[in-house]
């Protein structure tokens, strides 16, 4: 599944501009019943260090989900995307296109701290850190404005945090959802 | 005294005059548009004076094909409506999808009048409701008669030296992308094509026809690999001269989920190390603690 989704992120920047075009997560497209735009979007990057940093994160943390075969994971990621999707429609009502896969990268990294945290074991705490920073990071985000590390050629696009902080949530509730099935 | 110099003036005028003798009795085939001609019609004097740009991101842009000067008979073009609108369809691809391009409009050249100048744009801003216009002019020319060898002319580039023997297509086209409100020219792309003879007594025609259009899509080809480079260029330009042009967001945008190095190694090196240490644990059998 992780080399799926990166292996299309990949496919999705080598395509034309049409395409990505045609695949980036558009309200106006949306609206007009382009559904797979909740999916697709995901996969279209605008800068070569978008594309880059956000895989780098993806593929790791998705190693660690088929690693630990966490329960729910496949779900995650099939089902993680149009939940984002369907928040920044509904959250941000002046975005009009977006583009990336950090909300799903977030979602991964917390679905795993929480499943490592509802499997009991040691290193809670370094679970509970990494929980930490990401909150601290989307809050930031909010609080400044402006995202904290990344930067983007183009003025006009700009970070939308609340496509990290609707990865975390819908992670975090699949993660619970999961652990309580379980048992 | 040495009068080497003082005849080889004559004499270069006289090469001269006699080369532009040899163009005007050419027999060829020209089909030609000019932005210059439909910006500035019969004013080589005027000036717009333009103002600092104001780029407001995502821009909403045009494109069109500026229509034959005055003068020209109806369907004397040398190509159609139809192909000007799939050429322009394939110029618009590199622009959509750009995060910072809301609309790409392609724009039917009846709504240019011959030599409309700004005016002209201002009416089709408003009617598209367009911000920058992408111009496409061109010019071709198809030699018709025997032994040509290079021959020099005023085309929409300046003046093009262009190499041609007998029943050659040669095609130059061009982008000129202005933002309309400042009348400034942002960028600007060229394209050309050289369609070797293929033609015989018996299919001259058509087979002209045929290279004329074959000329065209190369042309249009090699200026959209050109536009695609200008853009990233003008990009760093904005970058590097604030001063000359001003970007502002309008009230809807384009936005990415984005993490940026440190935080994502951080993050991605946590997974790795927790994924290395279950497999680790599987492989001895133990669930990790």
């Amino acid at each position: 599944m992780t080399f799926a989704v990166v292996a299309s992120a990949l496919a999705a920047w080598l395509s034309p501009a049409a395409w990505q075009g045609a695949l980036a997560w558009d309200r106006a497209g949306i609206r007009h019943w382009e559904i797979w735009r909740l999916w697709t979007g995901h996969l279209v990057h605008f800068s070569a260090v978008h594309l880059a940093w956000n895989l780098v994160v993806i593929a790791a943390a998705g190693i660690w989900i088929e690693c630990a075969v966490f329960r729910g994971g496949r779900w995650l990621f099939a089902l993680a995307p149009p939940c984002i999707g369907i928040a920044l429609l509904a959250g941000d009502p002046r975005l009009d296109v977006y583009g990336g896969l950090s909300g799903l990268a977030t979602a991964c990294v917390v679905f795993a701290c929480v499943s490592e945290l509802s499997g009991g074991g040691a290193l809670k705490a370094l679970w509970w850190s990494v929980l930490a920073a990401i909150a601290a990071k989307i809050g930031w985000e909010f609080f400044s404005g402006s995202s904290l590390f990344a930067h983007f050629d183009g003025a006009s696009v700009r970070p939308v945090p609340l496509s990290h902080l609707a990865g975390a949530c819908v992670a975090a509730a699949f993660a619970i959802g999961a652990s309580r099935k379980r048992r | 005294m040495n009068i080497k110099p003082l005849l080889s003036i004559p004499l270069v005028s006289a090469a001269l005059a006699l080369g532009g003798c040899f163009g005007l009795h050419l027999h060829r085939n020209t089909h030609a548009t000019s932005v210059m001609q439909f910006l500035y019609p019969g004013d080589a004097e005027h000036l717009d004076l333009p103002a600092v740009p104001v780029l407001r991101l995502p821009l909403r842009v045009g494109i069109a094909f500026v229509p034959n000067g005055r003068g020209f008979a109806a369907g004397a073009s040398g190509i159609t409506e139809a192909e000007k609108a799939a050429l322009l369809k394939r110029v618009a691809a590199q622009f959509r999808g750009l995060p910072y391009v809301k609309d790409i409009e392609v724009i039917p050249t009846s709504y240019l009048r011959p030599e409309g100048g700004f005016g002209n744009l201002d009416q089709v801003k408003a009617m598209f409701d367009v911000d920058v216009i992408a111009l496409v002019a061109y010019d071709q020319v198809q030699f018709t008669n025997q032994g040509v060898l290079s021959l020099a002319y005023w085309t929409i580039v300046g003046m093009y030296v262009v190499q041609g023997e007998k029943n050659d297509t040669q095609t130059l086209m061009e982008a000129a992308v202005y933002d309309i409100a400042s009348r400034k020219l942002l960028f600007r792309a060229p394209g050309s094509s050289q369609v070797k003879a293929s033609a015989t007594i018996v299919n001259l025609s058509e087979q002209l026809q045929a290279d004329s259009g074959r000329g065209f899509e190369e042309a249009n080809a090699q200026m959209i690999g050109n536009l695609k480079t200008e853009l990233d260029n003008f990009k760093v330009r904005i970058k590097e001269s604030p001063d000359q042009f001003k970007i502002e967001n309008r009230p809807g945008y384009a936005g990415a989920g984005a993490l940026d190095g440190g935080f994502a190694l951080a993050l991605a090196g946590i997974a790795l190390l927790a994924a290395g240490r279950r497999k680790l644990c599987k492989q001895a059998g133990a669930f990790p603690g």
